[in-house]
């Protein structure tokens, strides 16, 4: 702080290093602990997703609540490409992230991330070429996809179709889920929504080749697409199927559905490959 | 406080008085951070949020529950006509669309009749799996009635159980319940080519649980009388008339997705049926109601792509009915004699190509799954 001179005489007041950008008042209080009552939040927040980025590996659960399953549960499948694939899938390409830098160690996914272990490998490559294309929108996989060749996707699309991992997801968005059953199992006629596993399979497994696997996929990743398809921001399903159900769907239906799907199981559909 | 920074002098005083005010300032956040998250978790803001934001989900439900609305009213009406003979009699529960309302799964009773009301859902839903023994084919009901029987415009069956016992032209008699379902598995489920070898003899537990089925959806249905909605409404003739050629682009455009592009639908890996198969052995026979071209046309305009009913135009809808219908499926069964004797006594004056040369050869002998087993092997 700036000396300065408290004396009346007005010429003697002028002081000669007065730096007119010096602050005279103090910061008031109540700023200063918004301030640190914002810091503590902004680094609390920041460390239980450090925490849960940290818990993804193969044998753990990436819920930060306790999860249904008591112990740690394995994948199965991790090591089963050639290693140039499985370089690619963790620790990337050049400058590019690699898959399990989002998706997670054994590709469970997180919140809008989505599980890839399991999931049907042409939907996956599709998925991939639309990212490339840009026939769905998404600047990330934009990237990523971009930096890979069509027979490094079908590769790591086949990698991650292989891996077999239980469900590791529960409701989480507060849906209705007896309206979730309804709408996942026999639909609302009224609007012309079919019922989820009608197409999807019995048990959400998925069929193939256009359908995928709704069983085990994260709740908040569900209720983005069928956001994304409601608003028109996702446009690749085919012939418009997932867009116009969805618009027929209200956002609370949306959630409910996204959060029932969470509590299916992963059945074993002997998906061979 | 404002002072202390006023000071002239940088005594060791003002420094303390300086850190004594980030420890202020420190403590008064940790309140202020500690507020928050509880105001944050009682739930408070997400509820002001909800009554600010959400009303417009709420508008959700309405429909369902406008419908469950009129279904009680009905139950109450009726309670009220039985105590006093000049109250009003019940209303047809109807929902805001107009249509009649079948009742909820929650009204279903327990005991014998909800049970075999239950085995009759079966049976409808996944009718190779809950009536295997009379099943022929691929087929399931609920592949041609929607949503378990229930949806308008997609011949549900509280639009067609009270019209029973019927006159009908098909067999020159009137029909019982029975005896209309019997022909969906003649025809329909090619029973003569399941294990029994022909459809459930009448008083079959298959038909009295699916009749109890109908029964209970058709529960408040007016008798005597066509309700809006049963059936599949005619799709006005167009004027270039239907054509299969035409059709084949129609198909893969819309159809071929769940059917497959050779029409054979998608079967899950325990065997169980994806998506039906539309020709072939798997399929509905030449004596099937959805083998003529009209009324194939008018559940597709309605029905198909599934989940998207009306979306083809009704020329779109005859020339896809057309194609679909101009593959080989199993043989009517009703012909004993010749094939032409059949087309003559059964197929005469309707719109399908029984009988009729596509593609170089005469359609309506039929394909049975052995002769495609012979082939595959």
């Amino acid at each position: 702080m700036k000396r300065r001179d408290t004396s009346d005489n007005h010429v003697s007041r002028v002081d000669p290093q007065f730096d007119p950008w010096e602050p005279n008042r103090p910061i008031p209080l109540f700023v200063i602990a918004l301030v640190i009552a914002l810091a503590i939040w902004g680094a609390l927040t920041y460390l239980s997703e450090v925490g849960q980025h940290e818990a993804t590996g193969p044998a753990t659960v990436q819920q930060g609540e306790p999860s249904a399953s008591p112990g740690a549960v394995a994948a199965t499948g991790l090591d089963n490409a050639r290693p140039e694939i499985l370089d690619l899938a963790f620790t990337g390409k050049d400058n590019m992230w690699s898959c399990a830098s989002c998706h997670g160690k054994s590709g469970e996914g997180s919140s809008s991330t989505p599980r890839l272990s399991g999931q049907l490998g042409d939907y996956l490559y599709k998925q991939l070429l639309d990212f490339r294309s840009g026939a769905r929108a998404n600047a990330h996989m934009k990237l990523v996809a971009q930096a890979l060749t069509q027979e490094e996707m079908r590769e790591l699309a086949d990698y991650y179709a292989q891996i077999r991992l239980p469900s590791q997801v529960r409701p989480q968005l507060g849906g209705d889920l007896e309206r979730g059953r309804q709408l996942v199992q026999s639909g609302d006629w009224k609007r012309d929504v079919p019922a989820c596993l009608q197409c999807h399979g019995d048990s959400g497994q998925g069929v193939q080749p256009h359908f995928p696997s709704l069983a085990g996929q994260q709740p908040e990743y569900l209720f983005t697409q069928l956001a994304q398809w409601h608003t028109g921001v996702r446009g690749n399903s085919p012939q418009r199927l997932m867009d116009r159900i969805s618009q027929a769907m209200t956002p609370e239906d949306m959630r409910d559905v996204a959060d029932y799907l969470a509590t299916l199981p992963l059945v074993e559909p002997a998906q061979a490959r | 406080m404002s002072k202390t920074v006023n000071d002239p002098q940088r005594s060791p005083r003002s420094i303390i008085i300086g850190l004594r005010r980030m420890l202020k300032a420190a403590a008064l956040g940790l309140i202020l951070f500690a507020f928050g998250t509880l105001l944050y978790q009682s739930g408070l803001v997400e509820k002001a949020y909800n009554a600010l934001g959400k009303q417009s989900d709420t508008a959700q439900g309405s429909s369902t529950r406008d419908a469950m609305e009129s279904r009680q009213a009905m139950q109450a009406e009726r309670e009220a006509w039985l105590a006093n003979v000049t109250a009003e009699p019940p209303q047809v529960p109807t929902g805001p669309d107009g249509y009649f309302v079948p009742p909820e799964e929650d009204e279903l009773p327990e005991g014998p009749f909800g049970e075999s009301v239950r085995r009759g859902h079966d049976i409808f839903v996944n009718t190779p799996r809950y009536a295997a023994q009379y099943s022929g084919n691929s087929q399931s009901c609920v592949n041609c009635h929607l949503d378990a029987g229930r949806k308008e415009n997609s011949a549900p069956l509280w639009g067609a159980y009270t019209k029973y016992p019927m006159y009908r032209g098909k067999n020159g008699m009137v029909n019982t319940y029975q005896e209309r379902i019997k022909g969906c598995f003649t025809f329909s489920m090619n029973a003569q080519a399941s294990a029994a070898g022909g459809p459930p003899p009448l008083g079959d537990q298959v038909y009295l649980d699916l009749e109890a089925y109908a029964y209970w959806l058709a529960s408040g249905a007016p008798t005597g009388q066509t309700l809006p909605g049963a059936g599949y409404p005619n799709v006005a003739k167009t004027e270039l008339g239907y054509d299969y050629e035409r059709g084949a682009d129609v198909f893969v455009e819309n159809c071929a997705l769940c059917h497959g592009e050779d029409g054979q639908g998608r079967h899950e890996d325990d065997g169980s049926v994806r998506f039906p198969p539309l020709w072939g052995p798997e399929a509905y026979n030449w004596g099937a109601g959805m083998a003529r071209i009209d009324t194939a046309a008018s559940f597709i305009k309605y029905n198909m792509p599934l989940g998207q009913g009306q979306t083809l135009t009704d020329q779109e809808a005859w020339d896809v009915a057309a194609y679909i219908n101009s593959f080989e499926r199993p043989k009517d069964p009703r012909q004993t004699g010749t094939l032409e004797e059949a087309r003559q006594t059964y197929h005469e004056n309707e719109q399908s190509y029984y009988g009729k040369e596509v593609r170089g050869s005469i359609l309506g002998l039929g394909v049975s799954r052995e002769q495609t087993a012979a082939q595959g092997g």
